[in-house]
């Protein structure tokens, strides 16, 4: 019996790896071009074939976004008041998402690590 | 008893060789990297996507369309223009990332994202996505 218990444990461990990026983060960036950085929270909420992106600053809602996954990376593309732009997020172990991003205007990438909670 | 648990060891095996196949997967794309970007992350220079393009796409509803497209370097990033019948659709700002595109794009009807797999033959093979749907489209963009 301990042996079955093992293997249902192995695999529920491999489908939680593969797990979705869907969850709540603690989040920390640089702007491009090394102009400051910022700490967020974000919530990924997934909805069919994509995902529903919020970014939280002081914890007012600050952009929203849209992400699907393409090639292993977490692809997202969000927009505010203030305009539109872009991130890609590599998928680490544990869960942490690594990404970087740009905004029309920059020539620069910023960067930004999201750690669940 | 012994014949449970040398079908054990099978399913654990089996188990871990299918979850090492995913997790590559994940991190690298179901065909693995394209073979043309060793080592390259975010190296813009590796694989050139600037260019204009002629593309054909599916919206998630079915329907399709087809458009112009012009991708332009700006620094470490790209500046996207899709046209619809020679007029300005939509505006984008792209990274690359390995072999993948990503675009982040706005126009009069919302915002969204497309993500390119980079081909050889330097086509763009994407799949996209409009805020408040929850389906895919796909986009296909070849050089001019």
């Amino acid at each position: 019996m301990k042996v079955f218990a093992f293997v249902v444990l192995t695999c529920a461990l491999a489908a939680a790896a593969l797990g979705d990026v869907a969850g709540e983060y603690r989040g920390e960036g640089t702007n491009p071009g090394g102009q400051g950085s910022y700490t967020c929270d974000v919530k990924i909420t997934r909805s069919g074939d994509v995902y529903d992106v919020q970014w939280f600053f002081d914890g007012a809602l600050g952009y929203e976004g849209i992400g699907i996954v393409k090639d292993g990376l977490f692809c997202v593309g969000y927009a505010s008041g203030q305009g539109y732009g872009v991130v890609v997020y590599e998928v680490k172990d544990g869960g942490t998402l690594e990404g970087i991003w740009t905004t029309p205007g920059f020539d620069g990438l910023g960067r930004e690590t999201l750690t669940k909670k | 008893m012994e014949k449970w648990l040398r079908l054990t060891a099978v399913l654990v095996l089996a188990c871990s060789l299918c979850a090492c196949k995913k997790l590559k997967e994940l991190r690298e794309g179901p065909g693995g990297p394209v073979p043309f970007d060793e080592g390259g992350t975010e190296d813009a220079g590796v694989v050139g996507v600037e260019g204009t393009y002629t593309g054909s796409g599916t919206n998630p509803d079915g329907g399709s369309y087809e458009c112009d497209v012009t991708v332009s370097r700006e620094g470490d990033a790209y500046n996207v223009m899709w046209y619809f019948d020679g007029r300005p659709g939509y505006e984008g700002a792209g990274i690359l990332k390995g072999s993948t595109f990503v675009v982040g794009f706005a126009g009069p009807q919302g915002y969204g994202v497309v993500a390119y797999s980079v081909k050889r033959d330097g086509s763009l093979d994407g799949t996209w996505a409009g805020k408040g749907g929850s389906k895919a489209g796909t986009e296909k963009l070849k050089k001019k």
